[in-house]
């Protein structure tokens, strides 16, 4: 059987950063990597090693200097800043290692963003969203704001953000970061079944040598290129 | 999509009661200004709108009668009262007259008129128009202003006269009229024989218009108005003079309110810098974060036009007992108005902050 076709494809990126005195730092230097769907790669290195900024050049979050992104059957590298906004809509979940979640929305409104984003009926979002939490643990939580939720449960929240507009893509950065160890472990899972069961293609930022065992490809990133592991 | 807006202010009460407040004292400043302003346009210009005749005659050059000097024999009047389309002609004399009420200086305008010759008295709220010899009618902001009531007694130029009356419609704000009869006037003015104003009532058929050219014609040191060109000549002296004044205020006021909502959404968007990124990141576009700014700031402006409306209703009336003469008028336009003013101050107040939110970029959620 043949590998699926990628995903991402992100073809000798780069990014130059240019300071105000003139300085110039190459954060991410010639990087070329595929993401399949239902595939969990993740992205290893030092502090300062360029990991976010790739993960922002992959979600589109920030515009390459040079070298071409793929997502899907488009050329991402053209489009416009609220082009792009549309475009993470459809194809990105994003989990952040500090949640990343809004204080003055519930919980279930905070999952249900992205579609009412998107346009989904509020009632029909709001089920999805009821959907999601239920199945991650978090019924109960539902009418609750984020600020009285554990660091685990907010994580667990902010996945569920990830998927709620079914995107073919989730990248995250540090989702274990600000969590103990066994949050951690239950928010990688959570990750990692939803490449393997769901069909998503997770890439993860990471320091934390344990989320290892639970992807189908590391890279490791040193002064903003990688290598494979 | 998710009441974002609404949700931030119920996170920040305090803000948003502080930003309410705010507007709402712009609101009141420009409710006050504008129902001022109506006041003026209805209270200064009440006496020349309301006189039943057609015609206002003066001397040539004079063009309203607040701001504009006009003397005239009184003989005219029965030169003009002859002529063939003219059925009456009221005389009015104007000067202006001094006194000191209660151990205060009183400046105002007396106008001498015949009592007998009702297109010259004026609209009464209390007491009697048919004035003898002695006695005045006197505007009723200015007898607010120094506590007189009917009976009560003032001397004018050293003469003493008593109140039989108070009138509406004759308050300029600048100063207010009183009436005497034509000879106590005279008596005052110290030069008889002169009149400021004829009020000519036209018999029916006459073209006002007309017979106003026509008599412009044949007495050239004449002016003849119509009534409505002659109310409207009054009008525009009290615009070009008072009203501008109301209205720059207003503007500022306005323009200080815009200011300080600018301020505080400014100060909002920067401590939810991270959510607006949060929102971009997530794929909101920037017309969805600014909107969410821009329904916050209507927000705001909303209770501030409900908190304004209410300190316009308790501080109106405490202002109308404090300074009498300050006329003040509510009209739909001065709703509307405010309204428009309101929802400037919300769209400039939204304006900076929206500038700002398009400067965060969305991978500024990684930031820690």
């Amino acid at each position: 059987m043949s590998a699926p076709v990628p995903v991402v494809e992100a073809s000798h990126l780069s990014k130059v950063f240019r300071g105000a005195g003139g300085s110039v730092v190459r954060a991410v230097a010639d990087v070329t990597l595929q993401l399949r769907p239902g595939e969990v790669l993740l992205l290893i290195g030092p502090s300062g090693s360029g990991k976010t900024t790739l993960l922002s050049l992959v979600g589109c979050l920030l515009p390459p200097t040079t070298g071409s992104l793929r997502i899907g059957a488009n050329d991402v590298t053209s489009l416009r800043d609220d082009q792009l906004a549309v475009f993470r809509l459809r194809h990105f979940g994003f989990v952040f290692q500090g949640f990343r979640l809004i204080d003055a929305l519930t919980v279930r409104e905070n999952v249900e963003l992205p579609l009412r984003l998107s346009g989904v009926r509020r009632s029909a979002a709001r089920d999805r969203a009821q959907a999601l939490l239920d199945e991650f643990g978090l019924a109960a939580l539902a009418g609750t704001f984020p600020d009285v939720l554990s660091g685990g449960e907010k994580q667990r929240v902010a996945l569920a953000r990830a998927l709620a507009a079914d995107p073919p893509i989730v990248l995250a950065d540090e989702p274990t970061g600000s969590l103990d160890s066994r949050a951690g472990e239950s928010v990688v899972e959570l990750l990692e079944q939803s490449a393997h069961s769901r069909g998503k293609a997770i890439m993860i930022v990471s320091h934390d040598a344990r989320i290892q065992r639970h992807a189908d490809a590391v890279l490791e990133m040193e002064d903003g290129r990688v290598t494979p592991r | 999509m998710i009441p974002l807006a609404r949700r931030m202010i119920a996170r920040e009460k305090g803000r948003f009661a502080i930003t309410a407040l705010g507007v709402g004292m712009v609101v009141a400043l420009v409710l006050l200004l504008f129902a001022m302003s109506e006041g003026v346009r209805s209270e200064a210009n009440g006496y020349v709108r309301d006189r039943p005749i057609d015609l206002w005659i003066c001397q040539k050059n004079c063009t309203n009668l607040i701001r504009s000097s006009s003397l005239m024999y009184a003989s005219l009047a029965r030169d003009l009262k002859s002529e063939r389309q003219i059925e009456s002609v009221a005389p009015l004399l104007r000067l202006i007259g001094t006194s000191r009420i209660r151990g205060r200086r009183a400046t105002f305008f007396v106008l001498g008129f015949d009592p007998a010759a009702r297109e010259s008295r004026p609209t009464l709220v209390a007491g009697t128009a048919d004035l003898r010899s002695g006695e005045i009618v006197v505007d009723r902001a200015l007898a607010a202003k120094y506590g007189l009531t009917l009976g009560d007694s003032i001397a004018i130029h050293d003469r003493w006269f008593a109140v039989r009356g108070l009138s509406e419609g004759t308050n300029a704000v600048i100063t207010q009229f009183v009436f005497t009869s034509l000879p106590d006037a005279e008596q005052l003015l110290g030069v008889p024989g002169i009149i400021s104003y004829l009020l000519v009532r036209l018999r029916p058929g006459a073209s006002p218009g007309r017979v106003a050219a026509d008599l412009a014609q044949r007495y050239p040191t004449l002016a003849a108005f119509t009534q409505r060109q002659f109310a409207e000549n009054n009008l525009e002296e009290m615009e070009t003079g008072l009203l501008p004044i109301l209205m720059t205020v207003a503007i500022l006021g306005a323009l200080v309110g815009g200011v300080v909502l600018m301020l505080l959404m400014y100060s909002h968007v920067l401590e939810h810098q991270i959510d607006y990124a949060i929102l971009k990141a997530i794929g909101a576009g920037q017309s969805v974060v600014a909107g969410v700014v821009v329904r916050q700031s209507l927000l705001a402006v909303l209770a501030g036009l409900g908190a304004g409306t209410v300190l316009f209703l308790v501080g109106a009336p405490i202002l109308r007992f404090a300074v009498p003469e300050i006329a003040l008028s509510m009209t739909w336009r001065v709703a509307l108005v405010t309204l428009g003013a309101a929802l400037l101050i919300g769209l400039v107040g939204a304006w900076l902050p929206i500038r700002r939110l398009a400067r965060i970029y969305p991978a500024e959620v990684f930031r820690a």
